[in-house]
């Protein structure tokens, strides 16, 4: 299951994000690896320069040229292919999407994200029905995943209610779960370790339940996608 | 709020291990992709390469550059000399790509080499 993470917007979550999600899969016994195509290689830098005992292995410095292939190898021996795109419209981005099985597309609550995020999803359409000249059933599923949202309880600002209303308007796929801003999620970066190996970052156990309800709402989608190819 | 202060009733929510095991690594290839138009047309909506393609060394003039040498004082020097002796400097300096005073410092160095080894002989 090869699974990218793209929005051509820097800063939407898309590190953030990938490692939230893969680190928790991979502390149930899961083999996941992440391909780091970010230049600035945060997560590589994580996974290279920390002290985590996570089993997710991560590969950097990957070049346009060598993608595809690279995917192609992890994701015969990995259940779960992470590739943690650039932020930018490149075509290390495309073409990841192009074999990707899901993209999960990030977005902040500005006028910025949004607008980067409707190219992210016009370009997996367009890699879509490239992919059905030749399999006619061939999907690259999507959604949207609204990051740094207040936490449950939390007032929501103006633009948050605004993009949420414009998504509802033009019928884009989207996470049921968001990805609040948590300090947990800032500092596992920073200090390179898991959810679980945090001692002190805020609330760690609300951070921890919203990377659970993530994955499996994740996981509800994509093998719901897997029984619907199989069954066509 | 409650579980913000760990007073929460209910269990957290645990990961759908059953659903991670149903997912298996890919047994087909997705090579079968046209990645040629796939870039053509991830370029039409504004997704182009980022890196560097590889420089292209080739100078804007064919003909080497003449070296600049420290100023001196110039003489004119004007003779006249056989026709056949006129075609050798000519085709001498031509074939070196050597303008006519260059040409007649390269002799005349030459010269004074070819003497040293003889003297050395």
């Amino acid at each position: 299951m090869v699974i990218s993470t793209a929005n051509p917007k820097g800063g939407s979550g898309k590190s953030t994000s990938t490692l939230v999600i893969a680190t928790t899969l991979a502390s149930k016994g899961a083999s996941v690896c992440i391909i780091d195509a970010d230049p600035n290689q945060p997560i590589f830098d994580w996974k290279t320069n920390g002290d985590s005992k996570s089993d997710v292995t991560v590969i950097g410095g990957v070049k346009e040229d060598g993608i595809l292939s690279l995917i192609e190898a992890q994701a015969a021996i990995h259940q779960f292919v992470f590739v943690d795109l650039e932020g930018t419209a490149s075509l290390m981005v495309s073409r990841a999407i192009a074999f990707s099985d899901f993209v999960i597309i990030p977005v902040q609550a500005s006028a910025v994200d949004v607008r980067q995020a409707a190219k992210a999803i016009l370009q997996v359409r367009n890699e879509e029905r490239i992919m059905q000249r030749s399999n006619p059933d061939g999907r690259i599923p999507y959604r949207v995943l609204m990051t740094r949202t207040p936490a449950p309880g939390a007032p929501v600002s103006r633009s948050q209610k605004k993009l949420e209303a414009q998504i509802i308007e033009n019928q884009i796929l989207t996470f049921k779960t968001r990805l609040a801003e948590r300090q947990a999620y800032k500092i596992m970066l920073n200090d390179r370790l898991t959810l679980d190996e945090l001692t002190d970052a805020g609330n760690i156990e609300a951070a921890k339940e919203n990377a659970v309800d993530l994955v499996n709402e994740l996981l509800r989608i994509v093998t719901s996608l897997g029984s619907k190819e199989e069954a066509a | 709020m409650a579980s913000d202060f760990g007073l929460k009733l209910d269990e957290a929510p645990q990961v759908a291990t059953d659903l991670i095991s149903s997912v298996k690594p890919r047994t087909s290839s997705r090579s079968t992709i046209n990645t040629a138009e796939s870039d053509r047309v991830a370029g039409a909506a504004g997704f182009t390469s980022r890196e560097p393609s590889a420089a292209v060394a080739v100078a804007p003039y064919a003909t080497p550059r003449r070296q600049k040498r420290p100023p001196e004082v110039r003489t004119p020097l004007s003779m006249s000399v056989p026709r056949s002796v006129h075609v050798r400097f000519r085709d001498f300096a031509d074939e070196r790509n050597l303008s006519y005073p260059d040409a007649l410092e390269k002799l005349l160095n030459d010269s004074e080499l070819l003497q040293r080894l003889e003297r050395k002989v």
